[in-house]
């Protein structure tokens, strides 16, 4: 049997139907820790550890408008998880553009610059922005964030760092799972599992 | 042996259990030498490599950061901690070094040149290809130097791989079968690869070498021992002689000591040179091998562009095969040949792809977003190939490792790194950049992009040479002015070259600890 007929079948390695073990996260749910996907943290309204609400709303409006599905995976939850746990155990993106942890400053610098930013040009703060209207801002920001005329964005966090950081990490979760592959028809053919402890 | 090894002093004493580390351990093990690894991360286990991209990132993660002072975003990506090292989660593509990288400043008056040339390791490639087991074939590679043929037929060869070489066929340029460390059929009891590209995540199968199926089991096997989770700092020298009495380390953060008869730095290009930087030669103002402020210098990557390109409508398998590709194109590793720029030039080509990750569906259009985003990943899924141009870089006193001001969280005086892309390799990667498009369009993609300039791979901190005032080390690794104490691994690469180093840090190492176990009591 050649690589791509072991592809095909599938026969060692069935495609999973469902994205588990990747984006886990460890909440606590009534005084007791528990495991459970940012997706199903988010369906549960479970309550943030470092992120505000307000940061967690313009953090799931800019994932979401970046990569359509972020909300629903969980993308403040999965990043609010991250952001406080140790460095060598983050999985988030941010250090492979030289960033050094922790990497909250460096998200909360980027939430609150994309909301001065927006009110500048705008204004409107971002998350009270309609759809069109914050997929311009992004627009505006993505043509300008390589450039100066950046009059708004307050804060030392790098807005071309802090677009492809969101913007991977929200990609991460929507399309980096055995749900995502299936999305795309491809299959995942996975060796091990992440297991269900992160 | 089977004894325990004495951890009071053990004869050897090896700093990290990566790609180097572990074929030192493997084969001084073997001589019946008592061989301690201190590796400063975790223990990996094969059954722990998740096929996640994003698990992939803690392989990456090491616990003291080194700032970058950089206009390159690669550099970490090159680095990681605990048994295996960076090489657990390293690509597996093994090319030679050719002659000429060893000669550059005899042959071409650039760059410098080793104090060893390609016969001295000749040997050593192909004794360690036939033990780990390298697929490639030696005919089609027509650039390849003298050696045995590869013990292994090629990878997978995928409609991706074949797209793209029709590419380089019309613009009279010739492809061959990546040379990989990757097994394509059953060899010494290690599994054969099953192509599904998770390469970077970690091989947990044993088809892709890494030293937790290669060298660290034949180590451990042979009586070495592994000790995680301990960060050496520094060395501790002798106040009279020539010679290292062992290291300090800190294990849950306490200071501890541990003495050896030989001492092997294989702790990859930072810490290599971090530990010897904080190594003060007794009665000198300079630390160990830095008479001549040599430590840290000529820090060298391979300058590189990753090219998509969308062949839209046709499923192509880019899925299919292993992270580091299927094809190589060495046309133009001709130090001064027809291009700008001296120094040679790879491709490699055909990466299988995932949908997220650095070099991922989603990120190589990072300017789309939003519905065009989703538009573009159901076409990109099947239908986007790749390929990486990768160029050699040039030695330059500048670029440099060096301690930084600030401590660790032992107190322990941390690195940053000074390294900007040098004026050769920008050439080289403009013919790169030329030559990427007309590739991806004559292989009928009208939708092809490259990526900013990144590093792959790190090289020299503590290069080898003839003698102490031009390097820090000889040619076996041993530290100018130190008589037990070697240094293992890519730190010790006086050139580049442009092809990816792995399989010569196998080599020399597998030189070096020959040149130990034969001179054992001369050196210690």
């Amino acid at each position: 049997m050649n690589g791509q007929d072991k592809a095909a079948s599938q026969s060692r390695r069935q495609l999973l139907k469902k994205g588990i073990g990747l984006g886990m996260i460890a909440t606590n749910v009534a005084g007791v820790n528990v495991l459970m996907t940012s997706r199903s943290a988010y369906a549960k309204s479970l309550a943030l550890k470092t992120l505000n609400k307000t940061e967690a709303k313009i953090l799931e409006d800019f994932a979401e408008t970046l990569v359509p599905g972020a909300r629903e995976a969980g993308i403040a939850h999965y990043l609010d998880y991250n952001l406080t746990t140790e460095p060598t155990k983050t999985t988030l993106i941010a250090s492979y553009f030289n960033l050094t942890p922790p990497f909250l400053p460096f998200y909360r610098g980027g939430i609150e610059s994309l909301s001065s930013y927006s009110l500048e040009k705008t204004n409107k703060e971002f998350e009270h922005m309609s759809q069109d209207e914050k997929e311009k801002i992004i627009s505006s920001l993505f043509q300008h964030m390589s450039g100066h005329d950046l009059s708004g964005w307050q804060s030392e966090t790098s807005p071309f760092l802090f677009y492809q950081c969101v913007r991977s990490d929200a990609l991460d979760l929507v399309y980096g799972t055995p749900e995502g592959f299936q999305k795309l028809g491809i299959p995942y053919m996975e060796h091990i599992l992440p297991p269900s402890t992160w | 042996m089977s004894e325990a090894v004495n951890m009071d002093k053990p004869e050897v004493l090896i700093v990290g259990g990566g790609a180097a580390g572990s074929v030192f351990a493997a084969h001084l093990a073997q001589q019946d030498r008592s061989v301690v690894i201190f590796e400063a991360g975790d223990e990996r286990k094969k059954e722990e490599l998740y096929s996640s991209q994003v698990w992939a990132r803690r392989l990456k993660n090491v616990e003291q950061p080194t700032p970058f002072i950089a206009d390159d975003p690669g550099l970490r990506l090159n680095r990681g901690e605990g048994t295996g090292g960076t090489a657990l989660h390293h690509y597996a593509i093994w090319p030679r070094y050719h002659p000429e990288d060893f000669f550059e400043h005899s042959q071409y008056g650039k760059a410098m040149d080793w104090p060893i040339g390609y016969e001295d390791l000749r040997l050593h490639y192909d004794r360690i290809q036939k033990e780990v087991g390298i697929a490639g074939d030696a005919v089609a590679e027509k650039w390849r130097p003298q050696g045995e043929p590869y013990p292994l037929p090629p990878v997978l060869l995928s409609e991706h791989g074949r797209t793209i070489a029709r590419g380089f066929e019309k613009l009279d340029m010739h492809t061959a079968p990546l040379p990989m460390a990757v097994l394509t059929r059953p060899y010494n009891g290690r599994d054969a690869c099953l192509w599904d590209g998770w390469c970077d995540a970690g091989c947990p199968t044993g088809a892709l070498a890494n030293p937790l199926v290669t060298y660290l089991p034949i180590a451990t096997k042979a009586g070495a021992q592994i000790k995680t989770n301990v960060r050496v700092s520094k060395l501790i020298i002798d106040n009279t002689t020539e010679k290292v009495l062992g290291v300090e380390y800190f294990e849950n953060g306490e200071r501890k000591e541990q003495y050896a008869d030989l001492v092997i730095l294989s702790a990859f290009v930072v810490e290599n040179v971090r530990i010897l930087l904080n190594s003060r030669m007794p009665g000198t103002d300079y630390s160990v091998g830095n008479k001549h402020d040599l430590v840290g210098r000529y820090l060298m990557t391979h300058p590189s562009l990753l090219f998509t390109a969308l062949f839209e409508g046709e499923d192509i398998q880019n899925y299919l095969g292993t992270t580091g590709g299927q094809l190589l194109c060495q046309d133009a590793y001709d130090k001064i040949g027809k291009h700008k720029g001296f120094g040679s030039r790879q491709w490699n080509i055909a990466m299988a792809v995932k949908p997220n990750d650095i070099i991922g569906l989603g990120m190589s259009r990072s300017h789309i977003f939003g519905k065009a985003l989703q538009d573009f990943m159901q076409k990109a899924a099947h239908g986007m190939g790749n390929m990486i141009g990768m160029v050699e870089d040039q030695p330059v006193w500048e670029n440099r490792i060096e301690l930084s001001g600030e401590k660790d969280a032992n107190g322990v005086p941390a690195v940053h790194t000074n390294y900007r892309v040098t004026k050769d390799a920008l050439l080289l990667i403009e013919n790169m950049r030329k030559e990427g498009h007309e590739v991806l369009k004559l292989a009928g993609s009208n939708d092809v992009m490259e990526s900013q300039i990144f590093s792959q791979h790190m090289m020299g901190g503590t290069i080898m040479g003839s003698n102490e005032s031009n390097s820090v080390a000889d040619s076996f690794g041993r530290v100018h002015g130190m008589r037990n104490l070697y240094i293992g691994g890519a730190s010790l690469f006086p050139t580049s070259s442009c092809v990816n180093s792995t399989y010569t840090i196998h080599a020399l190492a597998d030189r070096s600890a020959r040149f130990i176990s034969k001179n054992w009591s001369q050196i210690v």
